[in-house]
């Protein structure tokens, strides 16, 4: 009977301790688990694709708040300095203001901070697509040394148990105070999930709630022709295709971009499209926040690009210059500016919370 | 209660084998179609690589062949027992993605005889966002733009073909080319081919012979410019050229 006993005890040590070595040696769970958790239901636009099925993590009011919490609070990072929301402010579209984002003491990151405004209908995530879930991606950036520098999830997992908060929002979140990291890349999935920007002035001029001046309707013309051919790698709706294109930006790479996913000679210096919505905000741009302003990008594109062995044909205006005015590159930026959402901006359910 | 003898129970008990057997074996009668996709200049596999300026057309323009993204719907099968199958799916094909290169068709009634089906979409079925959740970001790598009645060679639905590279220009320049074609101006230029017909077989190959899109008549790449999904003169010659750049091979 002794033996019985001893041996379900381990079995029962072995279940509440996850495999990412969680001590919780010292831990008494008393959550209660409800068994209700409200679901949030994601509202976009018809020329938006649905959200991939997430049947493992199913979007909650209670995830969403414990997600935004991990997102904006340092206890994510190795020395309690650097969060999420360090580099993934929502002033910029959840993306950063400068060229490279600081992680822990004060490292300087590789790649501009790229914005995750729309993430949940996307399915390749950084630069170079390197992962396709939103929960691995949250993986790398908890351990990169020059990020959030964790040496383990047993770190992380034990800063979180131990803290007067995270237990009980687990609890609420999960039925259980018990933290592991699979939870805590599900709830910042889930928060991230709800990073929804769909109310831009383009969005009710769609909708036939407002009206574009002159200037932006040829700025539309101008970006969804092959005048301006911004479309085919930003295309209305998400205005990201989801893919990777060599933009002709240099000659020659110092980084390689999608090559170092895939191996594909024809991918070198090829990166992820990124999404326009609210590019007002998400200054600097390119994968190396190489163009400070509007204006520089335009003037970039309207030079055509660099020919190189891999840029994409898209770029077919390489070596001659879309040949836009003045006055066509002010109705093109006029258009872009359309993109922007303030109410997202400025939305507090996305902000801060140790803010309110 | 029932009492079973020893014969009644080897019986039973072979019954409930057979039955076992029976039930478990795959369906042999039922058939499967694999189709490959494949595109050919001068009868050989397209090398993608824009630098790759190999090929050259009637009008003497050497070219190269970065990708080449197109559409069949409409896709009918025909059988060797007479019967007819129409596939509600559509094909994609996208020569950066090697998964949309080949399909198999399983539980045919028979071994397949025949093939039609149509490049891009008719314009009823060629409407926007139709195809907004389908497989291997169909609907963002192919969206025609919907310029929301500012401009009405844009109306919405998807492109039919997207062929790209590289071509060398009048002045000797090499220079991208991007041969799109769709619903310019509204108008359906989908090109719906009559059967295909074949000896019986499960595998086939669908080829798009490139050159063909170029030869007749003659599509100046120079004349046309890269872009031409404005041009309603370029896509009415593409529209002739494509009637015969398919052809279909038993494998």
């Amino acid at each position: 009977m002794n033996r019985v006993v001893f041996f379900f005890c381990i079995i029962l040590c072995i279940v509440s301790c996850d495999k990412y070595e969680q001590d919780c040696s010292n831990f008494n769970n008393d959550c209660v688990d409800n068994g209700f958790l409200n679901p949030v239901n994601l509202y976009y636009p018809s020329n938006f694709p649905s959200p991939p099925a997430s049947l493992d993590n199913p979007i909650t009011e209670a995830g969403v708040n414990l997600g935004r919490h991990l997102f904006y609070d340092p206890i994510l990072s190795g020395d309690n300095t650097i969060s999420c929301a360090s580099c993934h402010k929502q002033e910029h579209a959840f993306g950063d203001n400068t060229q490279y984002s600081f992680g822990v003491n004060q490292l300087v990151g590789e790649r501009n901070t790229p914005t995750i405004i729309n993430s949940t209908f996307q399915s390749h995530f950084d630069w170079d697509g390197k992962t396709n879930s939103l929960e691995d991606q949250a993986i790398r950036p908890i351990f990169n040394e020059i990020e959030l520098n964790n040496n383990s999830w047993s770190e992380v997992i034990n800063r979180l148990q131990m803290s007067d908060l995270y237990p009980s929002l687990f609890c609420e979140a999960f039925g259980t105070n018990i933290i592991d990291s699979l939870k805590v890349l599900q709830a910042l999935a889930q928060f991230e999930r709800t990073l929804i920007s769909v109310d831009s002035k383009f969005d009710k001029w769609l909708k036939g709630e407002v009206a574009f001046t002159d200037e932006e309707i040829d700025g539309f013309n101008i970006y969804s022709t092959e005048r301006g051919d911004c479309f085919h790698c930003h295309p209305i709706g998400l205005f990201t295709d989801n893919a990777f294109h060599n933009n002709g930006l240099d000659p020659e790479f110092l980084d390689l971009g999608r090559y170092n996913v895939t191996g594909n000679q024809l991918d070198q210096g090829a990166f992820k499209s990124p999404t326009l919505r609210n590019i007002e905000h998400s200054a600097p741009y390119m994968h190396d926040g190489r163009f400070s302003t509007l204006d520089e990008v335009i003037e970039f594109y309207n030079f055509g690009g660099h020919d190189s062995p891999t840029v994409d044909p898209l770029m077919k205006y390489v070596g001659i210059g879309l040949l836009l005015t003045p006055q066509e590159k002010i109705n093109l930026k006029a258009f872009l500016l359309t993109l922007s959402d303030d109410s997202f901006i400025n939305n507090e359910s996305l902000s801060n919370p140790f803010n309110q | 209660m029932i009492f079973l003898t020893k014969h009644n129970f080897i019986l039973f008990v072979l019954l409930s084998f057979t039955l076992i057997i029976v039930g478990c074996r795959p369906d042999e009668d039922k058939i499967s179609l694999n189709i490959q996709f494949k595109n050919l200049v001068a009868d050989q596999e397209v090398v993608y690589a824009n630098d790759s300026i190999i090929y050259q057309n009637s009008s003497g323009i050497s070219y190269s062949v970065r990708r080449v993204l197109y559409v069949l719907s409409d896709i009918k099968l025909f059988l060797n027992d007479g019967n007819e199958l129409s596939l509600d799916d559509f094909f994609f094909i996208n020569t950066d993605d090697i998964s949309t290169l080949n399909r198999t068709i399983d539980n045919l009634s028979s071994e397949c005889i025949g093939i039609s089906f149509r490049l891009g979409f008719s314009s009823e079925e060629n409407i926007d966002n139709n195809y907004i959740n389908s497989p291997n970001n169909f609907h963002l790598s192919m969206l025609w733009p919907n310029l929301n009645g500012t401009n009405l060679a844009f109306q919405g639905g998807y492109h039919y073909m997207k062929l790209e590279g590289k071509f060398i220009n009048d002045l000797f320049e090499e220079t991208f080319y991007n041969t799109h074609t769709g619903p310019t101006n509204g108008e359906d230029f989908s090109i719906l081919y009559p059967q295909f017909s074949f000896d019986p077989t499960s595998s086939i190959v669908i080829n798009m012979n490139i050159n063909n899109w170029y030869n007749n008549p003659v599509y100046d790449m120079v004349e046309f410019g890269s872009g031409i999904m404005g041009n309603v003169d370029a896509q009415s010659i593409l529209y002739q050229n494509g009637l015969d750049v398919f052809t279909v091979q038993v494998q």
